[in-house]
């Protein structure tokens, strides 16, 4: 016997894809990104630019962390929207839709609770490198 | 004999395995070659565990002259490098090629023959590795090999020994790698979907991926440090510019992953055997979640091996943070083993002992990496015994460990016998407490100063009592594994014969005899749940077409070696698909690489002309479509009983997910000379360096818009061959080409042009190697594009199905050569003048 799959109305397999890899995605993003910043914008001299006694990295970086989290949090309640309309119709709790559907919103909750970490050691670099 | 009679023998004598000794080098067979890599990689454990004694005795008292500062740095250099890269990784791809196919439902891996090709490959890079010891070069830099210490001034030949015996090992380990991928992703039995594999299964499916884009890049960080050695480029040395921590940055995107490269099937193990010994497992999708974390995390946490390099602060934190979190997915994982066991009352036998074991010892390990994790700490304790300490936790306790709980549990399905359990329990406790008193001391060594990586120690610092201990309890580790080869041995000869289902085990390699047979599976099984053993799956639920393909192979093909692919996500059967027999080809390629390596190892370098050819011609033999197997393919009915195509394309082919995973591997490839180049151009005050010119614009942009043109008369040649316009395929396919040769000749006229060589600085060296590189991609897409175009003119009708097949993979590998070389050009000729 093949799983039996949700109706595409209910769970868009897109939104599966954006559910399961959203959070991976963000938190590539925001590691890498925030490491090419803080490493090259140190040098660069972008820490003696400051806004608001905040410096230009810090600010870079604190967007990035927003504009990431964001995503995220997205790719979480996309799955877990996702995987709320599948139980409801009673899907197959071992089809490929529901395991994406509930891997998705777990790891994408933990990326976003990775982001929010690695966006904290910025608070205490606010005015440096 | 009946004809029911006949076809069975028949389709026993095409699997059966080639037998006597020049059959023992044409098998392409997973189980004997799973076999082999568990073997050979196990001999290497031995060796390189005797290095360590040698070490050990070495370091019983301080002051002491055993061995001397030269051996050590060889011995603890070779320890490192054979149980990284030629024992854990490729015992561990060993098990999971054995493995695979008889826990999905497959007959064998993906591509039979590349899995022979990685072990003759990993063979003869460990033999060329250890060879340095016959000519008295024996690699002293440390496994991971650190610039300058590693380059030209610091050492020979010795460092060549090492980076051309790893560069076959690592060519090996991602093919494995690749196999293990497009198997579990395309020959799952019908009814396996993602939620239904077993957690191996998932675990090795992380690490195959993992592997793809860890080795590829340790593979191109070799490359360029021998090219740094042998052919004077510039890469790593600061007086012409080159970056030295740009080494540390590759080697350690490798290294770092390469821990939950092995890691991970470890984990991946003890599932398994705890869900046998409990008869459950508990939070399976939190389990499959933590691996697919701990794969995505492993690659952000490489920073944190540089604490100690001169880092800006900042940078460091972000790294510590990630390194911490993944502390969140591997603890999910203990939680869950943990409350696996809970109240389960399991048979305290063999494998689950080595598990507890695991658990212990890989707790305290994972505590220790949450300490270092920790920038101050790591800077205390950086380059101490602590850090010795820390990875043997975690290696020896999360991998050695499972490996070991492994092998006690799957052997009997391996071997058909089963191992003492006496002797087995005695092993355990040997290892377990002989590796506590050897380790456990060694924090305290850190913390008391003793710094790692150099042959002895002060007496005044006062750790002779430590060091005693810690010798005294690697000779009881030792013998504790020396007990487990005897008890392997003795159950060879002696052991009781294994049951099919010896544990009570849930998953499919148990439904199968023991030793499983060569084609594992005599009909395709059917999976209904996710513990396809413990729930009988009904027949009646089961979907007519799926019946009809399972009955179809039923003791069938008898011709040919055959398997059903199925769709990724739900594992409907897709087709049937030919597996490849018996053959020596892949011996011949590897044997020729060996050549080409021995070639640039002595300075031979016709030799390694020779050696290259011999490659391309044993790869040409292997790529060319077999006429006797094209048509016995065209006369068979296996298709049409089962209801299948015999020739998939697309998506459900496994010929074009292996041209993916090769694109994927060259994009990684790519994406390092890409990383070094502006890694080289940041640190740089002036760029291009040395006041060399910035690279001209008047004839690269027409010769670069050409290559990339050159991808749209191959749309137009796959739009032409799906409409059946034969002429049109064909003249669209030969703009191609020409296009393609005439980017060659240019781009030969412009590097032979350029005022400066690539020896000058790091920024010429970067020219020279990336545009090569693009180059090399072109002359390979070249005779892809070029067989394409031969088989077309010679074109059947009742070959369409391969020739689509053979023009999407063209299509495929030339759209990503166009698309490499839109960022060449961007990277070489546009960012210069841009930043």
């Amino acid at each position: 016997m093949i799983a039996t799959s949700a109706p595409d109305s209910l769970v868009r397999q897109s939104v599966l894809w954006f559910g399961l890899l959203g959070g991976a995605v963000a938190w590539v993003a925001h590691l890498m990104l925030a490491f090419v910043i803080g490493e090259f914008g140190c040098l660069a001299g972008w820490g003696e630019i400051t806004f608001l006694g905040i410096t230009a990295i810090a600010w870079a970086i604190l967007v990035l962390s927003v504009v990431t989290l964001v995503v995220a949090v997205a790719a979480t309640v996309a799955a877990r929207g996702a995987l709320g309309r599948l139980r409801k119709v009673g899907a197959d709790r071992e089809s490929a839709e529901f395991l994406m559907a509930r891997l998705g919103w777990i790891n994408s909750a933990v990326f976003s609770l990775i982001i929010a970490v690695q966006t904290v050691p910025i608070f205490y670099y606010l005015g440096s490198c | 004999m009946d004809s029911t009679q006949q076809g069975e023998a028949q389709f026993l004598e095409t699997w059966r395995n080639p037998t006597g000794f020049p059959g023992w080098f044409s098998e392409v067979n997973n189980q004997p070659l799973g076999k082999r890599f568990m073997v050979t990689s196990f001999a290497f454990f031995l060796v390189g565990g005797a290095m360590a004694l040698l070490m050990r005795l070495q370091l019983v008292s301080s002051e002491n002259n055993f061995l001397g500062p030269e051996v050590f740095n060889q011995l603890f250099t070779m320890h490192g490098s054979t149980m990284m890269f030629l024992f854990a990784v490729p015992f561990l791809e060993g098990l999971a090629l054995y493995l695979t196919p008889l826990m999905i439902g497959s007959r064998d891996v993906a591509y039979p023959r590349l899995t022979a090709f990685g072990y003759w490959t990993y063979l003869f890079g460990g033999l060329v590795f250890f060879a340095s010891f016959l000519v008295g070069a024996v690699p002293a830099a440390g496994w991971f090999a650190y610039v300058p210490l590693s380059g030209r001034p610091f050492a020979g030949l010795e460092m060549d020994f090492w980076l051309l015996g790893l560069a076959l090992v690592e060519i090996g380990g991602l093919v494995a790698g690749v196999e293990i991928v497009a198997t579990i992703l395309k020959l799952r039995a019908p009814g396996m979907t993602l939620a239904r594999m077993p957690l191996f299964i998932w675990a090795i499916l992380a690490a195959g991926l993992m592997i793809i884009f860890a080795f590829t890049t340790l593979l191109m960080a070799t490359l360029l440090l021998e090219m740094d050695r042998a052919v004077g480029t510039q890469f790593f040395n600061p007086e012409s510019g080159g970056n030295i921590l740009l080494w540390q940055h590759l080697f350690w995107f490798f290294g770092h992953p390469e821990v939950y490269i092995i890691f991970l099937p470890a984990t991946g193990i003890v599932s398994m055997v705890v869900a046998a010994f409990a008869r459950r497992i508990v939070g399976y999708t939190l389990i499959a979640m933590a691996i697919i974390v701990t794969a995505f995390v492993s690659f952000g946490l490489w920073v944190h091996h540089m604490y100690t390099t001169g880092l800006p602060e900042l940078s460091m934190h972000f790294f510590a943070a990630a390194s911490l979190m993944v502390a969140v997915a591997s603890g999910t994982q203990f939680f869950a083993w943990i409350a696996t066991l809970w109240g389960s009352a399991p048979a305290f036998k063999v494998p689950l002992m080595y598990v507890l074991g695991f658990l212990v010892v890989f707790l305290l390990g994972g505590l220790t990496g949450v300490m270092v994790a920790v920038v101050p700490f790591d800077w205390q304790v950086h380059d101490t015994y602590f850090i010795v300490a820390h990875l043997h936790y975690v290696l020896i306790g999360g991998a050695v460990f499972p490996m070991m709980a492994g092998l006690y549990y799957w052997l009997p399905k391996i071997t058909g016998r089963m191992l003492d359990e006496r002797l087995g329990q005695w092993g355990f406790w040997l290892a377990f407490i002989g590796f506590n008193v050897t380790f456990f001391p060694m924090h305290m060594m850190g913390f008391f100063g003793m710094p790692r990586r150099v042959y002895t120690y002060p007496a005044e610092l006062g750790l002779d009592f430590y060091n005693l201990i810690a010798t005294v309890g690697s000779f009881i580790l030792a013998l504790g594994f020396l007990v487990f080869v005897v008890d392997f041995f003795i159950s060879l000869r002696r052991g009781t014969p294994a049951e099919d289902n010896p544990w009570g085990s849930d998953s499919l390699e148990w439904s199968v005899s023991s030793p499983s047979p060569s084609f594992t599976f005599y009909a395709p099984p059917l999976v209904q749940s996710r513990h396809p053993l413990w729930h009988e799956p009904d027949p009646e639920l089961e979907d007519p077409a799926t019946a009809r393909a399972r009955e179809a192979l039923r003791g069938a093909p008898a011709e040919f070696r055959a398997t059903l692919t199925t769709d990724i996500l739900t594992a409907a059967p897709e087709a049937v698909y030919r597996l490849a027999g018996p053959t020596y080809v892949p011996l011949f390629a590897a044997l020729g690489l060996t050549v080409l390596m021995l070639g640039i190892l002595g300075g031979w370098y016709t030799v390694a002309l020779g050696g290259t050819a011999f490659t391309v011609a044993a790869l040409g033999v292997w790529l060319w479509p077999n006429e006797m197997t094209l048509r016995t393919l065209r006369e068979s009915d296996i298709g049409q009983r089962a209801g299948l195509p015999l020739f998939a394309t697309g998506t459900r082919s496994t010929a074009w997910w292996g041209a993916v995973w090769l694109l994927v591997i060259l994009a990684t490839a790519f994406g390092v000379l890409f990383y070094s180049y502006y890694y080289i151009r940041l640190f740089a005050t002036v760029w291009p360096q040395g006041d060399l010119p910035l690279p001209g614009l008047a004839l690269p942009p027409i010769a670069y818009a050409l290559l990339v043109g050159s991808a749209l008369p191959i749309y137009w040649a796959t739009r032409s061959f799906h409409r059946g316009e034969r002429s049109q395929t064909l003249a669209s396919l030969a703009a191609s080409l020409f296009l393609g040769v005439v980017f060659i000749v240019w781009l030969v006229y412009e590097l032979a042009s350029l005022e400066y060589a690539m020896q000058d600085n790091a920024y010429a060296s970067l020219f020279y190697v990336i545009s090569a590189a693009l180059g090399l991609l072109v002359l390979t897409a070249l005779p892809i594009g070029a067989c394409a175009f031969l088989r077309m003119r010679r074109e059947h009708e009742d070959r369409k199905g391969f020739m689509a097949l053979q023009m999407q993979i063209t299509a495929l590998f030339w759209f990503f050569t166009a698309a490499m070389g839109a960022i060449v050009f961007f990277v070489l000729y546009l960012s210069p003048h841009v930043v």
